[in-house]
């Protein structure tokens, strides 16, 4: 993070360890424990320590701690190599570094379009004719529904 | 600057490098006489092959018979019979439909513009994603999604790297402790790291090592499908 942001950023350390939900309008670092939902309309940073238990609705975020919960972006989520993330991960972008542990979901398509096909059913690899471009031609898929569970 | 070629030895699956050009060369480890040809599939094919170069099977190509060993196979047609081990690298291009049961690999990768959906597991080493797929991926190597690629389906294996613009629509479980669910037949890549030789070069006796026979490609796929 640059030091512009830094100035205007809200940061929870490492000793504190907080119980319900956390509303940000600005970004937020959390090095803490956070037991609850954080809904942030700028950047997080869950940094290396940090644990958070909870759903995480966010513009953008990095992820180098642990996360138990499901994630929100309105852009990009990052996982940093030491990140463990433990439920769901929906956004615009999804950058993960390899080292990182993830299980759960992840529905993420640049473009903006959902992707969630259905199982496939053919028992050899399509041959669509429109090709390349994963992106942006599957507005027909929207209605996977990926988070449901949660 | 000399060529380099990387070779997977397809008799002990031992790799190392090579730089210039040559039409074949001697495995450092066995020491077998390995032949470096390129092969273009574009018909129908039974015929057996066992090459350290690359063997490319078009959209008109079919391989519906015979043996094919090779260090790279490029797949655009389809592998309905016989038996294709490929020490290294399968690459999947659009068009390319292959049985599960006919093909043994190292790594995989899916071609930029390629859309590949398989209804059977994908297991392998490595997996590179430049287009699109649709699949159930056990990796135990590294899954590596880049950016205008796109993977669909399930992912286990222990690594895996997505690039921005890159899209993933997946169930996950991932992570340096999760090994692949899908159960391997055999074992294939070699170990080591690519060793530098000499192309036409016999290596010195004293420098032989027992052939080691756990370097055959892995199969494919479990799932019976196709
Ligand atoms: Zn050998």
């Amino acid at each position: 993070m640059d030091t512009a942001n830094t100035q205007n950023m809200t940061v929870i350390g490492e000793d504190v360890e907080i119980v319900g939900s956390v509303k940000c309008s600005s970004s937020i670092q959390i090095d803490g424990k956070l037991n609850g939902d954080l809904t942030c309309s700028g950047k997080a940073v869950i940094g290396s320590g940090a644990n958070i238990k909870g759903n995480l609705n966010v513009d953008a975020v990095s992820i180098i701690g642990q996360v138990n919960g499901n994630v929100t972006a309105k852009d990009i989520v990052e996982l940093k190599a030491s990140a463990r993330m433990n439920g769901d991960v929906r956004g615009k972008r999804l950058v993960v570094e390899d080292g990182v542990t993830f299980v759960g979901k992840a529905e993420v398509n640049p473009s903006g379009a959902a992707t969630g096909r259905p199982a496939p059913a053919e028992s050899k690899p399509s041959a669509e004719p429109e090709a390349a471009a994963p992106q942006g031609d599957r507005d027909d898929d929207k209605k996977g529904g990926f988070f449901g569970k949660k | 600057m000399p060529e380099r070629h990387e070779i997977v030895c397809y008799e002990c699956g031992f790799a190392f490098v090579l730089q210039g050009r040559f039409e074949k060369t001697y495995c450092p480890k066995c020491r077998q006489c390995l032949t470096f040809e390129t092969i273009t599939i574009d018909g129908v094919s039974r015929r057996t092959v066992k090459t350290i170069g690359v063997v490319t099977v078009t959209p008109a190509g079919k391989i519906a018979g015979g043996r094919i060993v090779a260090t790279d196979v490029i797949l655009a047609g389809a592998i309905n019979g016989g038996q294709v081990c490929v020490s290294r690298r399968l690459e999947l291009r659009e068009g390319a439909t292959f049985k599960p049961d006919c093909v043994s690999m190292r790594d995989v990768r899916i071609h930029a513009g390629a859309r590949i959906a398989l209804d059977h597991d994908l297991v392998c080493r490595d997996l590179e994603v430049d287009g699109f797929l649709k699949a159930r991926v056990h990796a135990d190597g590294l899954i590596a999604v880049r950016r205008g690629g796109f993977l669909s389906g399930e992912i286990h294996g222990p690594r895996l790297a997505v690039q921005d613009g890159a899209g993933l629509s997946a169930v996950l479980d991932v992570g340096p402790g999760c090994a692949p669910a899908a159960p391997r037949k055999t074992s294939t890549a070699p170990a080591e790291k690519p060793t530098l030789s000499q192309p036409e070069t016999r290596p010195e006796k004293k420098k032989r090592a027992p052939a080691s026979r756990k370097g055959k490609p892995r199969k494919a796929a479990q799932n019976k499908s196709t």
